[in-house]
């Protein structure tokens, strides 16, 4: 009886713990969807539903800049990063050899070093020594020195358990390299793949550290977001969060259905 | 046959159907990337010619932008900052290639200058500076002009101070007069002041210096007393009353929204500010949504801060179009149709006599007929030394 | 003899092939601006000008006067009560995801980090309204008549609470990833054998797990030792890290040569702390199936 009872407790109770994680990290993301709606967005209370500020987004063409900006470096960043990240971790984790451990070093060393660090000495150096004006390829440069080291961890935490005797025995049956990797190494590692993209953009995406010191005269939103506290966040910046977001649910629904359909299963083998 | 071999046969047997997707899904993350990689590619190589400005987010008016463009067919491309020196190092880490216009208040367009940042401005090229106020500009105001010169360094726009606001119904009358008011045990954790280190020791330091008494005495360096250039010992003094006052603040602010939120809501009680709380706070009275009545205390008894903002011309800019486009952006931003939209949208006061067409209650909730203060404010400058106000601060920021 | 030299010949290039780019990355556009920085820690600023002059001012600046060692001290406290907080919490998480979410797992964990798309300046002001004197948490408490909840305002609790919202996904994305490889039935196994549940998840779960949970630890850890953002909002007068401290020499004063020097400070801070975590990592007990086993 005891043991019944702790079969359904145990997972009721760390769903609890999710749950509660979700509403914690969702809470402030709803609030600003909430604000991107009121009139006052510093004292948004009661609840006047507006939708000006949707409406003067049409027209303002300095956040539509900025959003374009930021995708754009999140997916260079990100493709960068995961090209470079899966490469390393393969070598690292799949052939001995006596730099492996160097490797593995360096590629995670941009880890230690603090983002705000990264985005000053790329500068300095970009400035003082190569004599470069801030622009979009030094921020996405800069950014993918360090979603690689994320990307790096990230792959390696799920590799680390691949077993690559799959790989051997594609090539035993007469594979070349780039065969085996898109048909047998690809379809197993790319959930680790598609983590470390998925990471690396959101990290590049909004970030202020690294890019803010590096883009000149490039606005992003995370930067719009910084430039415009002195007078106070604009309901513009919120309505921009809450349609981005809108686009994230979005996803996340359609996702969710084709799960549903079975349609795609994401690397599950479950039933 | 072990699992992996088999799962290798299995993969090579669906090489097609899975050849076929991928290949969709490759192109149609192609099409996705360039989408949103496409703008600052084409940004990178844009025929039209960009005029790029490092400037105060509230600055940027849309309708004024959007005609400026349309009209002189340039691309308007703004990068915006909180702090002078916050900008003022960015225009010394190579800024100068980057941006085209640059904004500076106080005593900034001078430094500027000086470090071969910003070239000089002719004002006759700006024709909507003529109704301007006289206090404003020379002879009066001088700070737009190189030091002992007549040549120009910037075009001012607008104009401010840095006074307490107050909580009338929470503070005594007698003790809102002085800066003190802020170091007071009474209103333990009720005061907010900014986050921005200039700022707070400049405006300890006018209290400082009036308390040793050094401030009407002869400055070491000849000059009348100026708050961002202080003496060790003030500077140390400066330090002992942050700390005290530490003990008393609520928080430091960042952001305007948390001044108007602790404000209205009566956590907190006084806070240094541009002036913009305070207007906001009257105007709730007015509506009867606020039951006290706020006031500000631009110029308290030991004296106050302010600023005037101008433009530069940036030293990168070297082509004779591109200058006039700076020209005619300046000009442009001081026509009374954009000083209004500045007054009335963003709620900073223009330094050009919009007074015409302006509400009485208007004229009298931006002090606009006191515009004579200005004379009379310690102008915003760059501390005199950053490596000691740098190191006072930390000390506050630590102990 | 000549196979076996020529396949480690071409195991050796491809080993070059795959490695190599990644590593020159690093070297370009990290090591040579980290090294530009180390030059800029023996400089000197004066007035926002950097000059040449070689001297270790600012090592005695940052090393000697208890200033910027109590902001470093701050952040390393802050940095291992977060990251123990976060330890603590991800796991049972990242355990249930992995065990019983089925086929949405990978949504569970997508949803972690769909947050990040919305920007931390934006995310921590909101936090901030929320937890504020006058927050929705207070103005709740406040319509039921209760008085307001002074420990989430301005400091140094309501910072941490801050610091762990933006990187505690970090954490459960990792252990999540290594319990996705992980043999669940080997609990069963030692179960069968006797083994209590919390007997089984020390002795086989958490040491099996360790890769992704010392990385887990790392991803939180180094990110909470150079915090700057936080504190502004939620950290009060009192509550400024050295992440803080360190960007306003780089974004206000222009004390570079100082900051520079906290900078590899907190640069060799960082390298300890991989070195430990690297130390506690024993390849063999931890599954490793890579080459060199």
């Amino acid at each position: 009886m005891a043991r019944r009872v702790d079969r359904w407790l145990t997972p009721v109770a760390l769903g609890t713990m999710l749950g509660l994680l979700y509403v914690f990290l969702f809470a402030p993301v709803i609030y600003l969807v909430y604000t991107s709606f009121a009139r006052d967005t510093t004292w948004p209370f009661p609840w006047n539903p507006n939708v000006k500020a949707y409406l003067n987004l049409i027209n303002l063409r300095a956040y539509q800049e900025a959003l374009w900006n930021s995708l754009g470096i999140g997916l260079w960043t990100a493709l960068i990063s995961m090209a470079l990240s899966a490469m390393g971790s393969i070598a690292v984790l799949k052939y001995r050899h006596r730099w492996r451990g160097w490797f593995s070093i360096v590629l995670i060393s941009p880890m230690f070093v603090a983002e705000l660090l990264i985005g000053i000495s790329t500068l300095i150096f970009n400035r003082k020594v190569l004599g470069l004006p801030g622009n979009v390829g030094s921020a996405v440069i800069a950014n993918a020195v360090h979603g690689m080291s994320f990307g790096f961890l990230i792959m390696l935490a799920q590799l680390v358990r691949y077993d690559w005797r799959l790989d051997d025995a594609a090539m035993v049956f007469g594979a070349n390299p780039w065969r085996t990797f898109w048909h047998v190494t690809a379809p197993n590692i790319w959930p680790a793949m598609l983590g470390a993209f998925v990471i690396t953009f959101l990290l590049a995406f909004n970030n202020l550290e690294i890019s803010f010191y590096n883009l000149g005269a490039v606005p992003t939103l995370p930067s719009l977001a910084w430039g415009s506290l002195r007078y106070g966040l604009e309901a513009e910046l919120f309505a921009l969060a809450a349609l981005v977001n809108g686009v994230v649910f979005l996803a996340f629904v359609v996702i969710y259905v084709l799960m549903r359909l079975g349609i795609v299963r994401f690397g599950y083998r479950g039933i | 046959m072990t699992t992996s071999d088999r799962k290798t046969l299995l993969a090579a047997k669906a090489f097609n159907r899975r050849t076929v997707l991928k290949s969709g899904a490759a192109a149609s993350a192609v099409g996705f990337t360039a989408k949103a990689t496409g703008p600052f590619v084409r940004d990178a190589h844009a025929a039209e010619l960009e005029l790029r400005v490092l400037m105060w987010a509230n600055y940027n008016v849309e309708s004024t932008v959007t005609a400026f463009e349309q009209q002189h067919g340039v691309r308007f491309a703004p990068t915006y900052f909180d702090g002078n020196s916050e900008a003022f190092n960015k225009m010394k880490a190579g800024g100068t290639q980057d941006f085209d216009l640059v904004q500076a208040d106080g005593h900034w367009p001078r430094t500027y200058h000086k470090q071969g940042l910003t070239q000089i401005v002719d004002p006759a090229k700006v024709p909507n500076l003529a109704n301007a106020y006289p206090a404003c500009v020379p002879p009066k105001y001088t700070l737009d002009q190189v030091e002992g010169g007549t040549d120009w360094v910037a075009i001012p726009n607008c104009w401010g101070g840095y006074g307490v606001t107050i909580n009338t119904s929470m503070v005594d009358a007698a003790d809102a007069e002085s800066i003190e008011v802020l170091y007071n045990e009474k209103y333990k954790g009720h005061i907010i002041t900014s986050a921005r280190f200039e700022e707070n020791i400049a405006e300890t330091g006018i209290l400082v210096a009036d308390r040793m008494g050094t401030r009407d005495a002869a400055r070491p360096d000849g000059k009348p007393f100026n708050p961002y250039v202080l003496t060790d010992e003030e500077l140390e003094e400066c330090k002992t009353w942050l700390i005290k006052q530490k003990g008393l603040l609520l928080t430091r602010y960042v952001e305007y929204d948390m001044v108007d939120r602790l404000m209205i809501s009566g956590q907190a009680w006084m806070s240094p500010e541009w002036g913009i709380t305070f207007r906001r706070l009257l105007a709730m009275h007015r509506n009867g949504e606020l039951d006290w009545q706020a006031r500000h205390v631009l110029k308290p008894t030991e004296g106050g801060l302010g600023w005037i903002d101008n433009w530069m011309i940036s030293s990168g800019v070297e082509d004779a179009e591109k200058r006039e486009i700076c020209y005619a952006w300046i000009n442009n931003f001081l026509s009374d149709e954009n000083m209004l939209k500045v007054l009335r949208e963003e709620g900073t006061s223009s330094v050009i006599d919009i007074r015409k067409h302006l509400t009485e209650i208007e004229i009298e909730d931006f002090l606009l007929n006191e515009t004579e203060q200005i004379s009379g404010l310690y102008m915003f400058d760059q501390p005199s030394s950053p490596e000691k106000w740098e190191r006072v601060w930390s000390e506050v920021e630590a102990a | 003899m000549a196979a076996p030299r020529r396949l480690f010949y071409r195991s050796e290039t491809r080993f070059l092939l795959l490695g190599l780019p990644g590593v020159m990355f690093v070297v370009f556009f990290l090591l040579f601006p980290i090294v530009s920085v180390i030059v800029f820690s023996f400089w000197r600023t004066e007035s926002y000008e950097i000059y040449a002059d070689w001297n270790l001012d600012n090592y005695r600046t940052v090393l000697f006067e208890g200033t910027y060692l109590t902001f470093l001290w701050r952040s390393i406290v802050t940095a291992v009560v977060v990251t123990a907080a976060c330890l603590v919490y991800a796991w049972p998480v990242a355990y249930f995801i992995a065990k019983y979410g089925g086929r949405y797992r990978l949504l569970l964990v997508l949803a972690l980090a769909a947050p990040f798309f919305t920007g931390a300046v934006l995310r921590l002001s909101a936090l901030q309204a929320i937890m504020g004197p006058i927050g929705v948490i207070n103005m709740a408490l406040g319509m039921f008549g209760l008085p307001a909840v002074e420990f989430l305002m301005f400091n140094k609790f309501a910072s941490g609470i801050g610091i762990a919202y933006l990187y505690l996904p970090f954490m459960v994305t990792a252990i999540y990833l290594s319990l996705l490889n992980f043999n669940f039935q080997l609990l069963n196994v030692a179960k069968v054998n006797g083994a209590r549940p919390w007997r089984a998840f020390l002795t086989v779960t958490w040491p099996l797990n360790w890769i992704g949970t010392a990385i887990g630890i790392t991803l939180v850890f180094i990110p909470c030792l150079a915090e700057s953002l936080t504190p502004t909002f939620l950290g009060g007068p009192s509550g400024k890290l050295y992440g803080s401290v360190l960007g306003l020499q780089f974004d206000q004063t222009g004390t570079w040569a100082l900051g520079s020097a906290m900078g590899v400070l907190l640069f060799a801070v960082c390298c300890v702390v991989i070195a430990v975590m690297w130390w506690t990592i024993d390849l063999r007990r931890t599954g490793f199936t890579g080459a060199g086993r």
